[in-house]
């Protein structure tokens, strides 16, 4: 955890239920829930950005990512949420709302963001993410989406271990 | 007596210890030996004598003899003498045993000695830190505290005790003794809350230790503190009430982790219970409230008149932790927290955080749910009641709005589950507003879980209600149609409306209804007045029929679980319809769209039958089979098949005969669905037991036109004949002398047509194994003569490893089925010789491919506890199970796949490190799209994958490293979502595997 707490008391919003979208085109009822074995073998399933997001909350998707302060996901304090994730092809874009404007923490989980993405999870490097704080959600807005999507940066600064110690509990959840 | 002083002396002298034990047990009486023998602890100081001395005082002090003059005697002899320091742990041992035995039986000597045995034991005891001796010392510190006047020496207990708080003992790896670091702690805990003098020196040192410890130690301090402030008393507690409840807070407010968070609550609550616990009077007059608690409440108020912010949930969990303190203090703090949070709730401004709102309400009416039975004795419930109509109203306004329903939705099922709080028209209300739920439309498949919960509640506690009012509306959701293809929301409501009722409608009352009602609308859907011949509208209609009988059968299914004793009564109400109705739609030949539709009616009608029929007594299915004899063999359906639709009279059901349509034969998959649940020594009457099953093969071979057709005759000759073995000799060995022959060797037939009787044997071998029976070897001898058979080796070979597998849901126990126990492993320790032995042939050799499929079929149709113990010792079966990864058919390889991951997850370590390497390049093999994939196979391979870190040492591994990972990135981009996720997983798993 950092020495400084830049918001003690955050205010903690409740997760949006599960959207359950998969699957319904079927007319029969147990294929509401289809299972790897039934489904056609040659039908292209795209990635779209509820699978970046998460559907549920589970431990390998941005909703689920624990925010650096609190034991709390970035779900629940709203830092990111649904619509803040698009998917266009091979074009990923997140974007996410610090708690406050000063959140000095918000270089770090943009970081959290793109680990998760990137190094660990969903993509290949054939895909290019870009990830930005919501336009006027923080002091320093226009250097923090610089040095996020400056991607030689972030990959020095993930060469500290201790700072790699501290992605690693906030994406596993564990302290 | 002299030969014994004799004895003790030449002891002395020889420092033989292993005489000892037998000079000792040989002295029965005379003080004057043993006084010899503590005497002879004068020679303690020295190593050489020292530990036999001890080894004989331990037996010594256990004999009646022992007085206690000689107990004062040897206790100043071993505090005077023996230097603990100086000894190993063995031999400090045999000091404590000696202590823990006088301990026990000569307590009172030992009071005697006071001061100077407390002052001796304290500097004997001090340093010590082997465990096991530990666990004796702390035994005899907790009678020392509990049992001697220590009020002079607390100092010296204190600091043979507390140095030890908190224990982080981590035992070894090859402990002998097995002590573990909860016995330590637990020992010592009953130590540190034995006596009330502690108090003053304890808890500071509690508060201090609190604050530096890490999480692995804070619960244990927590817990030692909620043990120890009862003991040490309402004044001490008082002193430290302040700083031990700052303390408290941090934890419960910045939790480490929810077990800590939930151990401080409860130290909150012990120490608000012995601080204001004694001065309750009797009377239960509410005493004026002061000092901590106001000081609680206070803050814990303030923070949720924020209730939006973090740490109101918390706080409202420190309010909820005060409920059951003291009923003056469960008042007071639920009539402040209730007012602010109604306050709050009623307040505009407040509108947008009404769903934070409720769960606070929710937190605190859910402690109160928990200790509602123990407030129920306090008198307070007048009290509390008071608050229900406010908390009611609220709970039942937050479930109009989308946010705050969830939240809502729990309180009322909380509310609900208080017994007596809700009155039965609060309930009726209640009902009535979450009816409202379940009937709008666009969210009803969000919350119907929630609300659902509620009413099954409440069902369990007055089903009238959800009878009256939910059931009807329900129903009257399902339309008598099937929704059209494209009313995609439509559909969704009514698989949403069905699964409500397959979760409400499990108690007997509510389930007549079910049955009454979807029996009728399954007779409306599936026959239809106007009859309508759309191929289109027709699959509609099998979906939703099928989606009835599922639900019907998924209830049917918990009910038979759970013994319910109304089942057997649907074999008059609901099996007849059911015959009725597919017999019905046989004869009049309604078209069905597509075999596959049909399926699935049929299993799941059959699937309805099997668990009636399951719980008939043998009586009513000897009738059963009597009704079932005449449809099926006779074509008289009036008995079995009573219902709706009234039979035509111009076509005969006559479904085995070679002129019968094959509609009619499908149906034969209901007959088998009532005779696979039949008991033993029910057969099919009026024909000879094995003339009915070589009909029934026969059948099966000449007349079947499809998978469902020969199926069902499969499991009719499994089944009676499992159960019936002793009545079916000649049908038995027919098999092997004419069957086999006429049907299988020969090569004239069509290559399809031996399948099926391969197939067809399957069945018959897979009856016969579970009973040991013996002529198995034979059957399985014949199939393994055919390996190398061109055309059907291969399914011989998959038949032959698939015998035993025993997870067919046919021949199962509720089916009635004769079992034999260990026949897997039987079955399983006779044919692995046979193919291992061929399989040491040249690798060219005929058949060898067919092996390598008998082999994994055995393995991966077994459960994992039967071939586990051969993968160690054996070592032979792994390379076997890796060449068969090179087979072209992706159903064997995902199998291998799997059970390697079996084998490697679950005691098969060793087999797995030792082939790691060329298993990964073979994964590496099978994660792309490619050929001869599919989706199974691949998120088979990528689960193995994602198993190897785990199991394998990073060294073995580290080669590859990066070329598994560049080309997990590739199948990242699998077309299928169910293996980008696996991708996901393994690839993690891959990054973080480090040396």
């Amino acid at each position: 955890m950092p020495a400084e707490i830049y918001n003690a008391n955050p205010t903690v919003f409740a997760p949006s239920k599960p959207s359950k979208s998969y699957g319904t085109h079927s007319i029969w009822i147990d294929d509401l829930d289809a299972s790897i074995n039934s489904s056609n073998e040659d039908e292209v399933e795209a990635i779209d950005s509820d699978e970046i997001y998460g559907a549920e909350p589970d431990t390998d998707h941005i909703r689920s990512i624990y925010d650096p302060e609190h034991p709390l996901t970035l779900e629940q304090l709203a830092v990111v949420s649904a619509p803040q994730v698009r998917v266009n092809g091979n074009h990923v874009l997140v974007e996410f709302t610090p708690t406050v404007p000063h959140c000095g923490a918000s270089t770090l989980i943009g970081k959290l963001v793109l680990c998760l993405n990137f190094q660990y999870f969903q993509f290949n490097l054939y895909k290019k993410v870009d990830i930005r704080v919501k336009p006027g959600s923080h002091q320093t807005e226009a250097a923090l989406n610089k040095q996020l999507n400056d991607k030689e940066r972030v990959a020095a600064a993930l060469e500290n271990p201790a700072l790699l110690n501290v992605v690693e509990q906030c994406l596993t959840g564990q302290k | 007596m002299e030969s014994a002083e004799r004895l003790v002396r030449t002891w002395i002298a020889s420092g033989r210890d292993e005489e000892l034990v037998q000079t000792v047990s040989d002295i029965s009486s005379g003080q004057s030996t043993l006084l010899n023998v503590v005497k002879a602890l004068d020679k303690l100081e020295d190593i050489e004598t020292v530990i036999p001395a001890l080894k004989g005082l331990v037996p010594l002090t256990a004999l009646p003899t022992f007085s206690n003059a000689d107990a004062v005697d040897t206790i100043r002899a071993l505090l005077s003498h023996v230097k603990m320091q100086t000894h190993n742990q063995s031999t400090r041992y045999l000091v404590y045993k000696t202590l823990d035995s006088i301990m026990a039986r000569h307590r009172d000597a030992l009071q005697g000695m006071s001061g100077e045995f407390l002052a001796g034991y304290a500097g004997l005891v001090d340093g010590e830190k082997d465990p096991r001796n530990l666990m004796l010392a702390f035994a005899i510190d907790r009678v020392i505290c509990i049992e001697f006047d220590i009020s002079q020496h607390i100092e010296d207990i204190f600091n043979i005790t507390f140095c030890y708080f908190p224990i982080t003992f981590r035992p070894p790896v090859d402990d002998p003794y097995g002590i573990t670091p909860e016995d330590l702690k637990l020992a010592l805990r009953s130590c540190l809350s034995a006596s009330p003098l502690f108090g003053q020196l304890a808890i500071p040192l509690f508060l201090e230790k609190l604050l530096a410890g890490s999480p692995a130690t804070k619960k244990d301090i927590i817990e030692t503190m909620t043990s120890c402030i009862p003991v040490y008393g309402a004044a001490v507690a008082r002193t430290f009430a302040k700083r031990l409840w700052n303390s408290l807070k941090l934890e419960v407010f910045q939790p480490v982790n929810s077990e800590i968070e939930k151990e401080a609550l409860k130290a909150t609550q012990i120490l608000i219970q012995t601080i204001y616990g004694a001065s309750t009077d009797a009377q239960g007059v509410p005493e004026q409230l002061e000092g901590l608690v106001m000081d609680i409440c206070d803050e814990c108020l303030e923070l949720i008149g924020e209730p939006e912010k973090n740490q109101a949930v918390p706080a409202s969990k420190v309010i909820a932790a005060l409920i059951g303190t003291t009923p003056s203090i469960t008042l007071f703090s639920l009539s402040q927290a209730i007012t602010q949070l109604m306050k709050l709730f009623r307040d505009p401004d407040e509108v947008i955080h009404r769903p934070q709102i409720l769960t606070l309400l929710c937190v605190i009416v859910g402690d109160l749910e928990a200790k509602w039975t123990m407030l129920d004795g306090h008198e307070l419930r007048g009290q509390l009641l008071s608050f229900k109509d406010d908390v009611l109203g609220a709970f039942i306004s937050g479930t109009k709005a989308l946010n705050s329903r969830e939240a809502a939705l729990e309180g009322l099922k909380m509310l609900s589950q208080m017994q007596g709080v809700l009155n039965e028209e609060e309930l009726v209300y209640m009902v009535h507003n979450i009816n409202e739920i379940l009937q709008s439309d666009n969210e009803n498949i969000l919350f119907s879980d929630d609300a659902l919960s509620v009413l099954i509640t409440i069902a369990d506690r007055n089903s009238k209600i959800v009878e009256e009012s939910t059931l009807p509306l329900l129903f009257s959701s399902l339309p008598d149609s099937p929704p059209s293809r494209d009313a995609r929301i439509d559909r969704k409501g009514c698989w949403a409306t069905l699964r409500c009722l397959s979760q409400l409608c499990i108690s007997a009352p509510l389930f007549e209804i079910l049955v009454i009602r979807l029996s009728t609308k399954l007779d409306l859907v599936c026959a239809p007045k106007g009859g309508g011949d759309d191929i289109q509208d027709n699959e509609l209609r099998a979906a939703y029929a099928h989606g009835i009988l599922k639900t019907l059968a998924s209830v049917l299914e918990l009910k038979v679980n759970a013994k319910h004793s109304d089942v057997p009564k649907y074999i008059d109400r609901l099996v007849p319809r059911l015959y009725n109705l597919f017999i019905y739609l046989a004869l009049v030949g309604v078209n069905s769209p597509s075999l596959e539709t049909d399926f699935r009616i049929l299993n799941v009608a059959g699937q309805v039958i099997t668990l009636v029929v399951q719980t008939l007594t043998i009586e009513r299915q000897q009738r059963l089979a009597r009704e079932l004899h005449a449809a099926y063999f006779e074509g008289d359906v009036a008995l079995l098949a009573t219902g709706h639709q009234v039979m035509p009279t111009d076509s005969i059901f006559k479904p085995l005969e070679a002129s019968s349509t094959s509609l009619q034969r499908n149906t034969v998959s209901l007959l088998a669905a009532a005779v696979i649940a039949f008991r033993k020594e029910v057969l099919i009457p009026e024909i000879e037991p094995s003339a009915s099953l070589e009909n029934f093969q026969t059948w099966s071979l000449y007349y079947v036109d499809n998978n469902i057709q020969r199926q069902a005759a499969h499991h009719i000759i499994a089944s009676l004949l499992n159960k019936n073995t002793g009545k079916m000799k000649s049908f038995i060995s027919k098999q092997i002398v004419t069957i086999w022959k006429e049907e299988v060797l020969d090569t004239s037939k069509p290559a399809e047509h031996r399948k099926h009787a391969i197939e067809g044997w399957l069945w018959i071998a897979k009856s016969l194994v579970i009973l040991n029976h013996n002529s198995v070897t034979t059957m399985v001898n014949c199939l393994f003569k055919l390996f190398e058979d061109p055309e059907v080796g291969w399914d011989a070979a998959r038949v032959a490893g698939e015998i035993a597998r025993g997870d067919d849901n046919i021949l199962t126990k509720q089916n009635h089925t004769v079992i034999r126990i260990l026949y897997a492993q039987k079955y399983f320790n006779s044919v692995l010789p046979k193919i291992l032995t061929s399989l040491r042939g040249p690798i060219q050799a005929p058949g060898q491919k067919a092996n390598l499929v008998a082999l994994t079929s055995l393995i991966s149709s077994l459960p994992h506890a039967t071939y586990i113990s051969e993968m160690p010792t054996n070592h032979k079966l792994m390379p076997y199970l890796i060449r068969g990864l090179d087979l072209p058919d992706t159903g064997i390889r995902t199998n291998i796949i799997n059970t390697l991951s079996t084998v490697a997850a679950d005691g098969g370590e060793a087999c797995t490190q030792e082939h790691a390497n060329t298993l990964v390049s073979l994964m590496l093999k099978n994660i792309l799209p490619q050929e001869l994939t599919s989706v199974s196979l691949r998120a088979a391979a990528l689960k193995y994958l994602a198993v190897l870190p785990r199991v394998v040492r990073y060294d073995i591994l580290h080669p590859h490293k990066a070329s598994v990972i560049s080309k997990l990135g590739k199948a990242l981009d699998d077309p299928k979502r169910a293996v980008r996720k696996e991708a996901v997983d393994t690839r993690s798993a891959w990054f973080l595997y480090n040396g």
